[in-house]
């Protein structure tokens, strides 16, 4: 055993990890960071082993909202960058505050206990264990990484290829075959949009109809125009009227190219962006189907009756939030796989267990990453330096744990959405957590 | 030379576009830098120091972010025109006689003519008062003794916003420029020394070496 006295262990160094290890340094914590893969950025290390980007990967949202606030990504950058691109920030950021050197890299973190107000974290390397002491633990290992499978009817009579979006690395993959893809996050409608122009012909199954949003209006990324509508303080409805007349002039009618009509109110669902499909939908490239009913061995049978013989299928149905190395059960209050967190960052239970990256904002990530970080930094700094300030505080936020941050909007109940929030009121309830950090 | 912030007319840029370009250029460096920000670009590190943790940061004859009054009185009261003309959007124009205390007349004057010009709303930003949060480093602010142009009570208010002291080096305005350029330059830098201890450059990393793994 290992101890690491003051210091707080990271787990996981993707944009979350970084961002947290850097707030705690730079608020005199020492913090050491670990991650699985042989290299920094998570799902960003193109590749890595829980890396679920792909070959064409780019931003959808645009780079003033995405980029850490005290490192703004190169000017030289366009308005949505590539992978590739956001993994050389990663590193150019680790580098600039020495970060590269606090990660031990090829190793796992396999068991999280709370022992005598303190943590035991076992780490794993070739098949070898060994256990550290820490003050605190700050878990970032991500929630876009482990698979959700569906299942259908008759799925394992089916005789094509099965793959979750988890696997899809590029186009070769659609090459030639015929295609259905399921799901219609901003994964399944980028594999669908691959899919119409490598693939012989390509179906994309959707259980409701969504708003397709453009990257682009009035040639302005389109999350710009929108955050200048929230600068302006109008309110929620004439929001959506005006994102659904912007919709209807740029886009048009969805239902006019055989798409489902949306059944819910904008905002109410986490925002796809995606120009091209709609187009590939137009030219015949790619065939809307409502959900699937059931496979057979040829393909598959969808609600309405319709069938679709198919080579592959392709499950874009995205991920679910999984923490197996963390003892206590009551850790997270996360019954039905939902974690229940005091600003969907702090352990009810320890005031010294937090989780950053357990959101899903409808804006960029790590604008939302930097203040996570800074907002737990400062908080275990309360907690070193005045844990009876530090224990009002944590049952103060704990007291208000089921609040959620919508931006007035009712999202649509799915585990999709159950990190889900809007970034302008959760960025205020941080700011207003650091400010009683503070006071 | 380009307007700051990739703004194709100096007219537009704002304080903020200062800003952004100082952070590309940080965003280059291997390591957070010392920053030594003088007058006018003096608001800017302030912005800066708030959202970025550098080393260090140095404010010689700074403009508080509270407002300059003392410096706009002192400045009508000598200049009324250029001060006027400053005000509806002029870029402000400096005499020999205003930067510097201790060069000589055809050295000093070859220094003005290199100014450049301003924009206005960089120059407006100097006059609205913002509350600015906490800066996130150690940070020193220097006034200079013969000073024309910003107020030693406003130097005062910037060193009290910052919950400091001012420290006094001679010369007029550009302290970096006047005779006693090389005095100014070695008390910075025995400042810089005392207080950027060597190491990792945030301050949790050199509490606690870094993990070493022999998992065997």
């Amino acid at each position: 055993m290992i101890d690491r006295p003051g210091c707080v262990a990271v787990i996981g160094a993707g944009p979350h990890g970084l961002s947290a290890l850097k707030a705690l340094l730079q608020v005199g914590i020492p913090a050491d960071g670990f991650d699985r893969a042989d290299d920094l950025g998570g799902n960003w290390n193109f590749g890595g082993p829980t890396s679920r980007v792909y070959e064409s990967t780019h931003l959808i949202s645009s780079k003033p909202f995405t980029q850490f606030p005290d490192f703004p990504m190169p000017d030289s950058y366009p308005d949505y960058p590539s992978h590739r691109q956001v993994k050389a920030y990663f590193d150019a950021y680790a580098a600039h505050f020495g970060l590269r050197e606090r990660i031990t890299f090829n190793t796992s973190v396999v068991r999280v206990e709370a022992v005598d107000q303190r943590w035991d974290v076992t780490i794993e390397r070739d098949g070898r264990q060994q256990t550290l002491r820490y003050d605190g633990v700050v878990v970032a290992n991500g929630h876009n990484w482990f698979p959700k499978m569906p299942t259908y009817p008759g799925l394992d009579d089916f005789g094509g290829e099965i793959l979750h979006s988890a696997d899809y690395k590029g186009a070769d993959q659609l090459r030639d075959r015929r295609v259905l893809v399921v799901g219609a996050g901003n994964t399944g409608c980028d594999i669908a949009v691959e899919a119409a122009q490598n693939a012989t012909a390509t179906y994309h199954s959707t259980r409701r109809g969504y708003y397709y949003n453009p990257k682009f209006v009035f040639g302005k990324p389109s999350d710009q125009i929108a955050d200048q509508l929230l600068a302006m303080r109008i309110p929620l409805p004439l929001r959506r009227a005006a994102f659904g007349a912007t919709l209807r002039t740029t886009m048009g009618k969805f239902e006019k190219f055989g798409l489902q009509k949306p059944d819910h109110a904008f905002f109410e669902t986490h925002p796809i962006v995606n120009q091209q499909l709609v187009y590939y939908v137009g030219h015949g490239d790619i065939t809307p189907k409502p959900d699937v009913d059931h496979f057979d061995a040829d393909g598959a049978v969808f609600s309405d009756g319709s069938r679709a013989d198919v080579d592959l299928v392709v499950f874009a149905t995205g991920y679910l939030a999984v923490f197996p190395f963390l003892t206590d059960p009551d850790a997270l209050d996360a019954a039905g796989g939902r974690p229940r967190l005091a600003l969907q960052m702090a352990s009810p239970k320890y005031p010294t267990l937090w989780l950053s990256g357990l959101i899903q904002p409808d804006s960029g990530q790590w604008t939302i990453a930097h203040w996570q970080g800074m907002a737990i930094a400062a908080f275990l700094r309360l907690q070193r330096d005045d844990p009876a300030a530090a224990a009002r505080l944590h049952g103060h936020i704990n007291a208000h744990r089921q609040q959620r941050f919508t931006g007035g909007a009712h999202y649509k109940e799915s585990t999709r959405h159950f990190y889900e929030i809007a970034h302008q009121d959760y960025l205020q309830a941080l700011q207003d957590f650091l400010g009683e950090v503070a006071a | 030379m380009a307007a700051p912030g990739g703004q194709n007319d100096l007219r537009r840029a704002t304080l903020r576009d200062y800003v952004h370009d100082v952070l590309q250029v940080i965003t280059t460096l291997p390591q957070p830098p010392v920053v030594i920000a003088h007058s006018l670009g003096t608001l800017v590190a302030q912005r800066l120091l708030q959202r970025y943790p550098a080393r260090a940061g140095v404010l010689m004859t700074p403009i508080p972010a509270g407002g300059i009054p003392g410096t706009v009185v002192q400045g009508m009261r000598r200049k009324p025109v250029d001060f006027t003309k400053a005000v509806l959007g002029a870029t402000l124009r400096f005499s020999a006689d205003d930067l510097f205390s201790d060069l000589p007349p055809e050295v000093a004057r070859g220094y003005v003519s290199r100014i450049g010009r301003e924009s206005p709303w960089a120059q407006y930003a100097m006059l609205r008062p913002e509350r600015l949060g906490p800066l996130l480093c150690p940070v020193l602010v220097v006034g200079a003794e013969d000073d024309r142009l910003v107020a030693a009570a406003d130097v005062e208010r910037c060193a009290r916003a910052l919950g400091t002291q001012p420290l006094w080096v001679p010369g007029g305005h550009d302290v970096m420029l006047d005779g006693s350029w090389p005095d100014v330059l070695d008390t910075i830098l025995d400042w810089v020394d005392a207080t950027c201890p060597p190491g990792p450059p945030l301050s949790g990393a050199r509490e606690l070496p870094p993990l070493e793994v022999t998992v065997e």
